[in-house]
Parts: C-alpha cells; structure tokens; sequence
C-alpha cells in the first residue's frame, strides 16, 4: 500500500467515524475535512444545539489532536486566551503562562460574544500561527486548526466580527436542522457525546500534516486557474456584488478545491471542486450590491454558476 | 434569474407606462388618470411587500368599474377615445398582475401601442417629440428588463443602441421609398364632427353667436409672389341655391368648368390642408388648375374623398381674370331662381334701386354697398331672424356678419334681375415672412358674393367690406380680439397673448417649423415621387420593388451577418458546439456551469446505447482539460465527434421505435374498439 493510499484510507476512516457522530450531516463533515485539510480554519454559524461541540469534539477525537475550547463571554480578555507572563519568585524572572490557545484543534464558542479586541487576538494567532507577548514570540503548534461558532447575529448582546476579520475562516457552514428521518434516528439513539469518548483516532498529527502537504500539492491545471479567474474577475464586474471577491478569497478557493480533489482521491482539480465550494467559501466573503433586496449569497453563488461559462 | 424583477427593471416600466399614457391624459377623462395613480401606488405597494396582489374578484370589480366608467363618459361619437380609455385602463390593471418577465414584456408592448396610438390624434412636432421621449424610456424599460447589472440606475445605453442601430436605416429607408398609400379603412375621430367653418348650406338667420376658432384650417406656401392680404379670398364653395332662408350647394353643378377667359397675376403654391371631413377644398379666386384634385362647375376644387387626414394639393390661380363671360340659359336661370312670396320688402327695395340706378350694373352694387355703410354693424352675436331673415335683416336688425350681407346682397341681385351667387371659404392669413406660407384658420371663414357682369363675367363682391372694411384689410385676429365670440371654445389659447412682439416671432417661428414637418414629413408624398422620379426615371412597380427590396436585402444581409453564428477556426471549439447543437436538440442545453463531460454523464441516464461514448468523452475530457497529463487535444476532438454521431443515430432511433410504438397502440385499440 502506498503512501497516499493508506492516506486516503485513513482520511475515509475519519470521515466514517466523524459522520458516524453525526447524523445526516455527511455534506458538512466533508468540508470541514476540507478545510483542516487545506489548514484552513472553520466558521460554524448556527443556533445552539445543533451539534456545533460535537462535531468539533468529534474532530479531535478522530484525528488524535489535542483539543482546548474556549466559551468566549463579552468580558473576556485577551491574555485569557493567549496567556500571560506571570513573575516567578524563585527564578526571579517573567514565566509565560501559555493560554488555551496553544493547542491543536480549538473550539472557539461564540466568537461574537465577546468584544472586538478579544476577537483580534484570536484572530491574528490564527492568521500568524504565533503569540507575541511582552516582546517574546511564541509559536503555536502545527498544525493549528480553530473551529469557531458563532450565533446568528440577529441575536442580542453580540459584536458581529468585521468583514475583514471574517476573511479569516477558510469556510463558513452551518449545520442546520436534520432531516425527519435523521432527527427520528438522533431521537432514539440519544446523545452521541457520550460516544465520542469511544472513538479512537484514525489519525495522527503527522499523518494529518502529510495530508496537508499531498492537499497542497494537488494539480491545478491552466483551464481550471481561467475558470477561477473568470469566477472571481465577474464579481468584480457585476453589480449585483458590492464588492468583488479579493486575491486572498481566490487563493482560499483554490486551496479548498485542492484538499476537496484529494479528499475525492483525484490527483487534479476539477471545476466540481471549486463549484462544490462556492458558497461554503465565499458566503462571508461577498455581500450583495443591493441592500434591501434579498440576494442571498446563496443566490450570487447561483448568479456565478449561471453567469460563468467553465469552458468558454 | 431568468424570471424575476429588478427593483430598477420595476421602476422603469412604471416609467415606460406614464410616459406612453401622458399625451392620452391630456384628452381623457379625470378618472382615467386616477386609476391609473391608483393602480401604479397599488403596484408600488406591492412592491415594497407591505400589500399583497389583489384578488381575482378585486380584479374583476376593478374591471366592471372601468367599464361603468366608459359608458358614463363615452358614446358613439366619442367611440375611439373610449377605445384609447380602455386600453389606458386595461394597461393600468396591467400594473396589477406583473409577476414574472413576461407580464412585463406584456406591459412594455402595450405602453408602444400607447405611444403610436397617440398619432391618431395629434401629429404635430410636439407630438412626434413627446413620442420619442416616451419611445426612449420604453425601450430603456425593455432594455432595463434583461439587463443583468443590478444596480446601474439607468438601463445600459449600449444595449438600447444596439437595439435601434439597425432599425435606423431601415426606418429611412421605408419613410423615403415606400409609398403612401391612403388608409385602407378610416378610424372616426372624435375632432371632426363639428368643428370646420364651411358647411353645405348658409342661413345666417339661424345663427345668434358665432364661435371663432384659432383651429388651423390649412397653410398655403408660395413659389413665388404672395398675394396681398385684401386678395386673399380663399374660394372653396359656390351656393347657388336658396330657397328663400338658406344658400346651398347645387345639387346639379355640372363638370363642366366655367371657362377663364383672361387671367393675369398667376400664383403658383401648394396648400396642405389640415382634416375637414369634407371633399371641399379652399383655392385663391381663380384656380385655374389644380394637381391632386379636381376642378368641377362654378371652378370649385374638389377632393376625390373627404379629407380625413392631412393632405396637400398645387394650385395655379390668377389675381385678374374673367370668368365665364357669356352665361347659358340654364346657369342664367340658375342665378336668378329666389321664392318669390317671401322677402317681399327686399325684392321692392331690389327694383326700387334698379330703377334709380338706371339699370347699370356699377351703381346698382356701389347702392347696395352705401347701403351697408350707413347704419349696418358687423358683429359676430347677431339676432335670430323670423320667417323673412333677409327682410328682417336688412330693414331691422341691421346687425349681422358676412353670412348675413352675402345672402342679403345675392338675393337683392338676383331681384333686380342680375344673375348672382353666394360664395364661401376662406379670407385673409397670416403671413409668416420667414418661411413663405401664410396660415388660415376656421376664423377666417368668409362668405361673399359672385354676381354675373355680361362685360366682365363673374364680379366677386365683398359686401363685409363695405361695413366692415378692416374685416378685409386686417388679420382676422386683430379684428376680433374683442369681439366677444372670439376664442370663446379657448379661454387659454396662446392665440390671445401672442398678438405682438417677440410671442408673435416666436410663435411665427414655431408654426413655420410646423408647416415644414407637415410639409417634408406627415406629407412627404409629393416630394416622395420627384425623389423616385430622379432616382428611377419613370416609375413602374418593377422599378419600385426592386428599390425597395435591394436596399432593404442589403440591410437585412448586413445585420444578418453581424448575428451569425460565427463559425470558430479552432477545431475543438466546432466540435464542441456541434456537440451542444445535438445535445440541445435533445432537450440537454449545456449549464455555463457544466463541462462537457458532465453534460454527457446528464445525457448518459437517457441514451444508454450512447453510454460508452458518452463515458469516454467524460474521460477525456477531464484528463485534458483538469489532468497533468499531456492529452492530445485531437483525441477530445475525435471524442465530441463520436459522441455527435452515436447521439444522434440513437436519437433517431428512439423515436423511431416511440413513433412505431404509437402506432402499435392505436392500432391496438383500433382492434379493440371494433372487437367490442
């Protein structure tokens, strides 16, 4: 067996065992698959209850990564989840004190309720993969993977993360309501979080990071980079998008193509990919050009899918 | 996308609809126009998501008021109006009901009905501008419809052109070639029922109040000199016949042409004449020929049907002349005929005159002329008259317009014994110096009188300017503007204030750019055929055909040309279209979104037989296209063809077997139906 084949089993065993946990949400699994696969960082935006925790708790099992969570709060600050340098007194000198966020997989929970400055921080550590404090640069481990959940922002009491800060997440989903069949099946099966404790990895962290690398380096060929320009080149023209997507957005897309084709065992990218990806990508990366209509980003996607010819 | 409204593709077409239903408010009744805010607030209402659509049963008491409506403000006189009302109406319940983009195509195509509906009653420049206006934002709201952008407040300008580029031409081309042809049935307009100042018979003792009109009668342009204003007597009708109270047409006025014996002082000029309903048309004293009509007996210029639309005709006419010098029994007899038992008074104050006169001509007329000078006052509110309305005039009342001293002196003419006849058209017009046309309007209906000279021939005699002789010498406006029946149907004629100055330039400006645009375009029909004639020589309907269908073929080749499908060089891209034309022939149209490899999996679930060239094009074309594997691109090639090929034979196929199938059936239960 070759390598990337026992990869391959590997990440398939994941994903069984992961949507094992949770029913019916085989679409939303995949991508978060693809999206640590791409080492791209996850956010989930969802009412509470829909089974946010345990997908990530889920992850972490699966992938045998070290998990921490933190339950932000609007009075939260920084140094509770990066860490401070507390004085010692027997070696007289500053000792870092590492934060929750030096981990593996972590679960941020209602990123928006806490306030922007909170929300920065976590956010530059996901961006720079690193901790400054006091002058001294501290590394957090690789890989580094943030799943954070936020509440719909209708909701009270909430600072909606900026769109910059939103480009951030490779991915935004949400799991919604199970279907009648599968919420029947949840219904008799009771909660599955006392499940997870029996799940047992199926991978290792450095499997997990050849993974990432064999994702990087999957082919793009030139007729699929057009298309991808095409894509982006028309939310930039049209105006039904307030405003076109960015390069940093065409990378995040072409980078959750890449990871979307291994996951699907093809040693290319096919526009499938990228079509498949669009919206779970863009929906917090492009806005509609009119305010008061109700262009969803559902529907610029489907405005993108019609618009675009994949071939020319 | 392809279904639903942009807000802006909504606004437009509220604004493509008023701007078409604008001009018709003017003439509509009020509730036409309140519907209509009614149904646009409604609509906007709808839009805004605060009110759903109505119901079918508002709809329809919607409808039963609309028609309630027509049949309280219009009758058969006012039928086309209640028409253009009811199309007003049903477009603006139209407003109701625009769900998708084909209700508003609905819309759109009404609001051009709208618009062209709009010439029937006006066709002035104004008319024409606001016409282009509204055609503008109409084809903006079209354009505005399937015009993906959504946020550009104004529909795109390149598109619109695009669309009426290649119209341009063509629309030229049509308007200079074909010919005119007159209407094929005649729509009856409301405006013509009443308003025109001639009619078929005068009996001014009927008459207590005149209404002048500022209504355009027609516009004369001149080759050369203009005649001056007191020679300005427009002739349109000859009444030889009275009957003791009215003057009417001879019923027997024959074709033959009195004959002008001498005549000096030609004019040469073209009237184009403004709808009378009526064949009569207005000459200079004397026509002595006219192109486009006929001169029939007493030299009366004739149309071959009543004027219903605007029409032009050319006409020779001379300042001096003698008409007819010898008179035959008949017309004699013609021109002395009166009821002998009425107007007793006048017929002795007749030989009373004759008498003093001593039988000359001369004097007898400059009698009758004095007469009317001494104690007559022209006005336009005469008395009613009784039974002897010429005795009563004439030794009571004393007060009457020209209808009045016409008839009087034709029936004291013919009791003195001297042939004579009533004449009525038109007098004066206004001279527009700039352009070279004078314009005449209703108020410059005139009626005077012809008496038979056996020196001269026919004498035209102006009683009106004995009494009043500034009714000849001055503009029929100056004259009247204080007469109390002047503009009375206008209170806010522009013809009130605009009496002097610079108004009256600017007036006179704005009417010579009227007379043009009738004259080069509603009546472009002379000038049309000296244009074919300099571009045919003579004019045969194969000449014609082939100047119209020629340019027009090059036109229509050309624009065909620009919308062919262009036949790529590449061999990939031929093939893959032959590809989408098979596959679209089967009802799979390719998704931009899809390759073509997804679309032959889509088409695999179909034609299986086709499967393993569908499979291998999907192949293929995903290893050259997504692979890092160098492909030849004639492989896919070879790949798209094949597929072409195997779908197609199978397509034909299955519906053979479907068609043998079919047959198979009704034959089947052709068996059973006889074995029952």
């Amino acid at each position: 067996m070759s390598v990337t084949a026992s990869l391959h089993q590997a990440a398939e065993d994941t994903f069984n065992a992961i949507e094992s946990l949770l029913l019916g949400k085989h679409e939303q699994v995949e991508l978060a698959l693809v999206t640590l696969f791409a080492s791209g960082h996850l956010l989930l935006e969802d009412l509470p209850g829909m089974g946010k925790t345990t997908l990530a708790q889920s992850l972490s099992a699966a992938l045998g990564l070290e998990h921490q969570r933190i339950q932000f709060t609007s009075d939260m600050l920084p140094a509770d989840i990066l860490g401070v340098s507390i004085f010692d007194q027997q070696s007289s000198d500053f000792r870092f004190h590492p934060g929750p966020v030096f981990t593996q997989l972590l679960l941020a929970d209602e990123i928006n309720r806490t306030t922007p400055k909170t929300q920065s921080a976590l956010l530059e550590v996901m961006e720079e993969q690193q901790v400054s404090i006091d002058g001294e640069v501290h590394r957090v481990d690789h890989p580094f993977f943030v799943i954070a959940t936020q509440n719909p922002q209708t909701q009270f009491g909430t600072f909606p993360l900026p769109e910059s800060q939103l480009d951030r997440f490779l991915m935004r989903i949400s799991l919604g309501y199970p279907s009648a069949e599968t919420e029947r099946d949840i219904l008799t099966q009771g909660d599955s979080r006392g499940r997870i404790a029996a799940v047992r990895p199926t991978l290792d962290r450095s499997r997990l990071l050849a993974i990432q690398a064999e994702c990087a380096k999957v082919h793009a060929a030139p007729d699929l980079i057009d298309y991808l320009q095409r894509l982006l080149q028309f939310t930039r023209d049209s105006e039904a998008f307030h405003t076109g997507v960015s390069p940093r957005g065409g990378l995040a897309l072409l980078r959750a193509a890449r990871a979307r084709a291994w996951l699907k065992q093809r040693r290319y990218v096919v526009p499938e990919d990228i079509q498949e990806l669009l919206l779970p990508v863009l929906s917090h990366r492009i806005r509609s050009a009119d305010e008061r209509s109700d262009l969803s980003a559902q529907r610029l996607v489907s405005l993108l899918l019609d618009e675009v010819d994949v071939i020319r | 996308m392809n279904n639903w409204l942009t807000p802006r593709a909504l606004n437009w077409q509220l604004a493509a609809l008023w701007a078409a239903v604008l001009p018709h408010l003017l003439i509509l009744p009020l509730w036409s126009a309140l519907m209509l805010v009614a149904c646009t607030g409604v609509r906007i209402q709808i839009y805004r998501g605060i009110w759903r659509f109505p119901p079918w049963y508002i709809k329809l008491a919607l409808l039963g008021l609309l028609w309630l409506g027509l049949l309280y403000s219009f009758d058969r006189d006012t039928l086309m109006r209640g028409t253009v009302a009811l199309l007003v109406g049903g477009s603006a319940f139209k407003l109701l009901e625009i769900h998708t983009r084909r209700d508003a195509l609905v819309l759109i195509y009404l609001s051009y009905l709208l618009i062209a509906i709009q010439f029937l009653f006006e066709q002035g420049i104004l008319a024409g501008l606001c016409a282009l206006i509204a055609f503008a934002v109409v084809m903006g709201s079209q354009v505005a419809l399937f015009d993906p952008r959504l946020r550009a407040p104004l529909p795109s300008l390149r598109g619109t052109l695009k669309l009426i580029l290649p119209a341009l031409p063509m629309m030229v081309l049509l308007f200079l070639l074909i010919p005119r042809i007159g209407p094929l049935w005649s729509v009856p307009l409301d405006t013509g029922a009443a308003a025109t100042g001639l009619s078929d018979s005068v009996s001014p003792g009927d008459i207590s109040s005149m209404t002048r009109s500022d209504e355009l009668a027609f516009r004369a342009g001149f080759d050369g000199p203009v005649p001056t204003n007191s020679d300005r007597y427009w002739r349109a009708l000859v009444y030889s016949d009275f009957d003791g109270r009215s003057w009417s047409l001879s019923k027997r006025l024959g074709p033959v042409l009195e004959t002008v014996e001498t005549a000096v002082g030609r004019y040469s000029y073209e009237i184009i004449m403004e709808p009378s309903h009526r064949p009569w048309l207005p000459v200079l004293d004397v026509p002595l020929s006219v192109q486009g009509a006929d001169l029939r007996g007493a030299r009366q210029a004739v149309s071959k049907s009543p004027i219903d639309k605007r029409s032009s005709y050319r006409v020779t006419s001379a300042s001096r002349f003698e008409l007819q010098s010898v008179l035959n029994a008949r017309s004699r007899a013609r021109n002395l005929a009166f009821p002998t038992d009425q107007n007793l008074q006048t017929q002795a104050l007749a030989s009373q005159w004759w008498r003093e006169s001593e039988g000359q001509l001369d004097l007898f007329i400059r009698r009758i002329a004095s007469h009317f000078n001494q104690s007559f006052v022209y006005t336009l509110q005469p008395p009613l008259l009784g039974a002897n309305s010429v005795d009563q005039f004439l030794f009571e009342s004393q007060r009457g317009f020209c209808g009045h001293f016409a008839s009087a002196t034709a029936l004291l003419l013919r009791a003195a014994g001297v042939p004579a006849r009533l004449v009525g058209g038109y007098q004066g017009g206004e001279y527009n110096a700039g352009a070279g046309y004078l314009t005449v309007r209703q108020w410059d209906a005139h009626a005077w009188v012809e008496y038979h000279d056996p020196e001269r021939g026919w004498v035209r005699f102006d009683p009106t300017a004995a009494v009043a002789p500034e009714r000849i010498e001055q503009a029929a406006e100056d004259l009247f503007a204080n007469q109390p029946g002047f503009l009375a149907d206008r209170p806010l004629s522009p013809l009130r204030f605009t009496n002097s100055g610079w108004l009256l330039e600017a007036r006179r400006a704005i009417d010579a750019m009227n007379f043009s645009w009738h004259r080069w375009v509603l009546n472009y029909q002379n000038q049309q055929t000296d244009l074919l004639r300099s571009l045919l020589g003579e004019i045969t309907p194969v000449r014609m055909a082939l100047a119209l269908l020629i340019p027009g073929a090059l036109i229509m080749g050309f624009v065909g040309f620009n919308l062919r499908p262009r036949r790529s060089k590449d061999a990939l891209v031929r093939a893959q279209q032959k590809f989408e034309r098979v596959a679209a022939g089967l009802g799979y149209r390719r998704q931009p979104s899809e390759t073509f490899g997804e679309l032959a999996r889509r088409i695999k679930t179909q034609y299986s037989d086709s499967s393993p060239a569908l499979d291998l094009l999907a192949f293929i074309e995903q290893r050259m296209r997504y692979s890092p594997e160098e492909v030849d691109r004639a492989e896919l090639i070879r790949a798209l063809k094949r597929v072409a090929k195997v779908l197609r034979l199978e397509s034909m196929r299955v519906s053979r077997r479907n068609a043998l199938a079919g047959l198979k059936e009704t034959k089947e239960r052709d068996a059973g139906s006889t074995g029952r």
